[in-house]
């Protein structure tokens, strides 16, 4: 005879959802690490800010073993330069760009030289799991316009910090904080020596599993905010809004990202009537296709 | 049917008069045609009188008009795409 099982008491689901909840709450001392400070925009500048170019470009890299690779990088077509009035003035230019390249799991080094003379390195160093070293240099034939600049960044459990130095006695320091874990507060500092110029910005992140919310505010006058709605895997819309109110420079723009198996698709439009549209696509193993246009 | 051709001369008579006047075309052609045609009747610029709930938006310079329209573009992007950026994917 097969007896009644008596009834065993559980906890109710509802007691220990709020007991979830409550050290949800509370749980502030294991917050999330947040991204780095300079990269607060980066969902939004990603979708937002595709390479576009002009003309033909050629690129192709060659790789010599693991860490080791070369590129080689052929352009021709018009380069915007700088004028006074608010026309846009385009000269034709072309050039070859020879790089190479040495990728380590803690090292990165990269290096660039341009047909006029330029030279650009950059420098990663991983020194420990939470001290990592950054360089990078812009070199050219020009007097007084070659750039270079230190970073060292530190990654906290729950904090990043980074301090910059540079040419031109030029000092800066981020902070970025966790403070709950979806929000990241923080700001930086720097100071020109050479310009004798400072600044101040404080800059705040809120990032759920379905959008990012990015503001900015520096004392030089920019207002930078942005919103990136990420849809699926595939597809995210971003939109972001830049405004200067020292010289009046205001700018938004609206695009999406459709990141698919064989091909990446981007576009945008801006306030300014300027829409704009990049193809990536992969035509075989080593082999993309790009496509770049741009209507003003 | 008499009632849609007298509202259709209506129309007519607004757009020549918006158009091919000159000085109203002038006037139109300093960005305020958008906001004046949907807002302001059409005998306003024809007596060129402007209702003080308006004046505000017309009085508005290159700079001012450049940010409300960055800003419109700006929160209303973000509220189309939180409200209907699931019709996106794919």
């Amino acid at each position: 005879m097969a007896g009644l099982v008596p009834p065993v008491t559980t906890t109710i689901p509802a007691d220990a959802s709020k007991t979830k909840k409550a050290d949800e709450k509370t749980d502030y001392m294991n917050l999330p690490c947040p991204i780095p400070f300079e990269e607060i925009h980066r969902e939004a500048l990603m979708s937002l800010k595709p390479e576009t170019f002009e003309g033909l470009r050629f690129d192709f890299t060659k790789g010599l073993n693991q860490k080791f690779s070369l590129s080689h990088s052929v352009s021709m077509g018009p380069t915007e330069i700088p004028s006074q009035s608010a026309e846009t003035i385009k000269i034709p230019t072309s050039h070859y760009e020879f790089g190479a390249n040495y990728i380590d799991p803690n090292l990165m080094l990269i290096g660039r030289v341009l047909t006029d003379g330029r030279l650009n390195a950059r420098v990663k160093w991983d020194l420990t799991d939470n001290l990592t070293v950054k360089a990078n240099a812009q070199l050219t034939n020009e007097p007084h316009m070659s750039h270079g600049m230190f970073n060292f960044d530190y990654k906290g459990k729950d904090y990043r910090s980074q301090f910059q130095i540079g040419n031109g006695a030029l000092f800066g320091a981020s902070y970025f904080q966790s403070v709950t874990p979806h929000l990241s507060l923080g700001g930086e500092v720097f100071w020109a020596g050479q310009h004798r110029k400072s600044g101040i910005g404080y800059a705040g992140r809120y990032e759920t599993d379905k959008m990012v919310a990015t503001g900015q505010v520096a004392s030089t006058g920019m207002v930078a905010l942005s919103y990136v709605q990420k849809v699926s895997e595939k597809v995210s819309l971003a939109s972001d809004f830049m405004y200067n109110y020292m010289s009046k420079d205001v700018t938004a723009s609206v695009g999406y990202d459709y990141i698919l198996r064989q091909c990446r698709l981007r576009g945008k439009i801006d306030s300014n009537g300027c829409t704009t549209a990049f193809l990536e696509e992969r035509l075989n193993m080593g082999l993309n296709f790009i496509l770049s246009a741009e209507v003003r | 049917m008499a009632d849609t051709v007298i509202s259709l001369d209506k129309l007519k008579a607004f757009w020549n008069s918006q158009v091919h006047d000159e000085e109203n075309w002038a006037h139109n052609m300093n960005g305020r045609f958008l906001v004046s045609a949907f807002l302001v009747p059409s005998d306003f610029h024809c007596h060129g009188i402007r209702p003080p709930e308006f004046s505000a938006i017309l009085a508005c310079s290159g700079n001012e008009q450049k940010l409300l329209r960055a800003a419109g573009l700006f929160a209303g992007s973000i509220l189309l795409m939180r409200n209907y950026g699931d019709l996106m994917a794919i």
